[in-house]
């Protein structure tokens, strides 16, 4: 029986899953356990700071994946 | 009601989104699914912003959120986390979905679902599910909208008044306007959350402090309520709990056990959903290939990678069996 599952196939494609992965990642335990202490870092909690880091991580990896996207259908054209 | 003028504002913003609603038609004839139920495919990327950050900044997040960081402290984050987790998901499918709907001519999910699978009854099931996981959802807006008309009022309009109050107006300008009034009220809701919010933020943080810095707040909770900042503990028992219980496990733990141990319930029945499907889906016949290929042509245009085929793409066949 033919299972089909769409993976990257290209070096880009693969890192742009592993940013996409690592971010995911980084918002649930066990990473974030490592932040998960009361200790303020430029008078914020350092949880706060961390889901700031988070939602900024986001953004930042739709805006490279996006980027590439263009490069990409840029030079198929 | 010491002060008319609460409700006189509310009221005033009911009747500027009424008015918004029901211009949104601009003369349009709602006589096709397609215009009513998506507005005619044509919304552009401001519109689409400010919809999807009101639809997702609901109601929870304007009332129960700050009460459980009253109550609980910054695990209360985690909605402006999972709401960027959302972003990413809407990031990679939103496109895709956009693009099956325009060329296949879906309007809603459960017809994409049923065209996918080549299953009516699929269709319907997912409709069925859909309704049902969103009513939870639309109370929680309409009780909650009601209840800040109950309070604007100073107690005169009652909750089980403002329930239908609230209905009415929605539906009014949505059978006018179909998705269009949702579009523009949305919009126009998104922009006056984001203003409000910062000013109240603002406003509260000077009142508690005297002044606009964060840090004499946090420091002043960590000399006083240091457990506030940080998660609540999650047991490895309530963990394991939650991979044997579904969509029936998220039901009873809503409600008959509300959130055991303090986590979600539908991150207990997302737990088991998981599995299951992809457990049934392995010794169940797949949908015929031609479909999937239909499908897969705009999911992953550069080809797919066939498991067990140590990574060799597979779009010539692909091209070789949908042409």
């Amino acid at each position: 029986m033919q299972r089909l599952v769409v993976l990257p196939t290209s070096r880009t494609g693969w890192a742009l899953s592993i940013a996409f992965v690592a971010v995911v990642v980084a918002g649930i335990w066990p990473v974030i356990g490592l932040f998960n202490r009361a200790v303020l870092f430029l008078g914020l909690p350092l949880l706060v700071v961390w889901s700031y880091v988070l939602i900024f991580a986001c953004f930042a990896v739709m805006l490279i994946a996006n980027r590439v996207i263009e490069w990409q259908e840029g030079e198929d054209d | 009601m010491t002060s008319p003028w609460p409700l006189l504002i509310t009221l005033t913003y009911v009747a500027i989104a009424m008015v918004i609603g029901l211009r949104a038609r601009g003369g349009r004839r709602m006589n096709s699914l397609e215009e009513w139920g998506v507005a005619g495919r044509s919304m552009g990327p401001v519109t689409l912003y400010l919809l999807i950050a009101a639809g997702s900044v609901s109601a929870y997040t304007f009332m129960g959120a700050p009460g459980w960081a009253y109550a609980k402290g910054v695990a209360v984050f985690y909605v402006a986390v999972y709401l960027a987790y959302l972003a990413l998901v809407a990031w990679y499918f939103g496109p895709k979905v956009w693009q099956f709907g325009e060329q296949f001519g879906h309007v809603t999910q459960a017809s994409a679902i049923a065209d996918r699978y080549q299953s009516p009854a699929l269709g319907a099931l997912a409709a069925l599910v859909m309704s049902i996981g969103s009513i939870a959802y639309a109370v929680l807006q309409t009780v909650g909208s009601a209840y800040i008309l109950f309070v604007m009022s100073g107690g005169t309009i009652p909750v089980w008044l403002g329930v239908p109050l609230v209905l009415a107006c929605i539906a009014v300008y949505l059978f006018v306007s179909g998705q269009r009034a949702i579009g523009r009220t949305n919009a126009f809701q998104g922009v006056l959350m984001l203003i409000v919010a910062w000013a109240v933020g603002l406003w509260a943080l000077h009142s508690a402090t005297g002044g606009l810095s964060f840090a004499p707040l946090f420091e002043r909770l960590l000399a006083e309520h240091g457990e506030f900042l940080t998660l609540p503990r999650a047991s490895r028992l309530g963990v394991m709990a939650g991979i044997v219980a579904g969509f029936l496990v998220t039901v009873a733990f809503t409600t008959l056990w509300p959130h055991p141990l303090g986590v979600h319930a539908g991150f207990w029945g997302l737990m088991l959903n998981l599995p299951v499907f992809v457990a049934v889906s392995l010794v169940t016949a797949p949908t015929s290939p031609e479909v999937v290929e239909r499908f897969f042509r705009i999911a992953a245009p550069r080809g797919l990678t066939r498991l067990g085929s140590g990574g060799k793409t597979v779009a010539a066949d692909t091209a070789a069996h949908g042409g």
